[in-house]
């Protein structure tokens, strides 16, 4: 297939680089438990961008 | 600090994570085969 | 977008969400559309706009190529060489795409920052510290995917006398662990200190020379200064990117052939 003109040529991308891929994953996972820790600490806990207050929480902590 | 406001964190990785993804398809797919393509033709036009 | 005056001069770096996608069932606040994405949608266009510039034109202008072109070759020369200086061998090939990617999203985000009123995205410290520490994931599972139990030789260096091997492991063991962070703090701590130096000394000399016509004169001096920190600044933007490049080319190495 072309892309604007250029031959494509399909280069084994998920066959050589896997071990990135899963590299970024683990990331992914550890830097959502990062933020959902640092967003629970009491200086962004009343933050109006705190997803609490999308849920319908609306005490002050 | 505005880079530890920990409600983009995964805002941050997320879209980095995907430009770099397409960026990594773009180039092994497209750019470096045409790169690669006009080396070769200059090889064998100069040689041959 | 809540005031509409740099009050501080770490203001530069705020992240803004320019378009919220607001769901009652799930949090999907990761998807918003904020400068973050912005930015990193202008790095990837401006990428793809000088490949497609460069391979526009009459057809018999191919192989001779025009001058976007030389942009694209002289980068990918610089990374193809540098890549078979650093590992070598047969296997060299497969990962000149990751190191090219890299370099060129590093350079182009940092020189897109480096226009003024615009987001440095490279001094985003958990984004860059973020794909130091994936690319340490993974360069670990791929030396241990390809030599398995042998990769722990690489703690251990060659020609070292049997008693000090014990401390030496650790040693090694603690500057192994050390590189996951310190490839990305390098590049974001040089990017974040650099624009924070320009702004600080920037608004210093502007409340001097804004004094009276004396001080306009003199203050001629000190931003004659800050010029000479701004070339800087474009060179280590330059500099730090290829540096990212190098040395991931050669943990690379001694991923896949252990010294």
């Amino acid at each position: 297939m072309k892309f604007l003109g250029v031959k494509v040529y399909r280069f084994p991308l998920v066959k050589y680089y896997w071990p990135f891929f899963v590299g970024f994953g683990l990331t992914f996972y550890g830097v959502a438990k990062i933020q959902n820790a640092m967003m629970d600490t009491a200086e962004f806990i009343n933050d109006p961008r705190h997803p609490r207050f999308k849920k319908g929480d609306l005490e002050k902590k | 600090m505005p880079q530890l406001i920990p409600f983009f964190f995964l805002n941050q990785l997320f879209y980095g994570y995907l430009a770099l993804f397409a960026l990594l398809v773009l180039v092994s797919w497209v750019i470096l085969p045409y790169l690669l393509q006009l080396q070769i033709v200059r090889l064998l036009i100069t040689k041959l | 977008m809540t005031n509409n005056y740099i009050n501080s001069p770490l203001d530069q770096f705020i992240i803004n969400n320019l378009l919220e996608i607001n769901s009652p069932f799930l949090n999907l606040s990761t998807l918003n559309f904020s400068t973050f994405s912005l930015y990193t949608l202008f790095v990837v266009l401006v990428i793809s706009l000088t490949f497609i510039l460069s391979i526009g034109g009459e057809s018999n202008n191919l192989v001779k190529g025009s001058n976007w072109l030389i942009a694209i070759e002289a980068i990918f020369d610089t990374i193809l060489n540098m890549v078979k200086g650093q590992i070598g061998g047969s296997v060299y090939g497969r990962y000149v795409p990751l190191v090219y990617t890299l370099f060129t999203f590093i350079l182009v985000a940092n020189l897109i920052g480096m226009v003024p009123y615009n987001f440095a995205l490279s001094a985003s410290l958990i984004y860059i510290i973020g794909i130091s520490v994936s690319l340490w994931i993974g360069l670990t599972i791929l030396g241990l995917f390809l030599n398995k139990a042998v990769f722990f030789s690489l703690f251990v260096p060659s020609g070292t006398p049997l008693p000090l091997v014990p401390v030496l492991v650790l040693i090694e063991l603690l500057s192994y662990t050390a590189r996951a962070i310190s490839l990305g703090l390098r590049l974001a701590a040089n990017t974040l200190s650099g624009h924070l130096l320009m702004s600080i000394l920037g608004n210093l000399v502007k409340n001097l020379m804004s004094i009276n016509y004396f001080t306009f004169i003199f203050g001629l001096i000190p931003l004659a200064g800050i010029f000479a920190i701004v070339i800087l600044e474009f060179a280590i933007a330059c500099i730090q990117a290829y540096v990212f490049a190098i040395l991931t080319s050669s943990y690379l190495k001694d991923s896949i052939y252990l010294h």
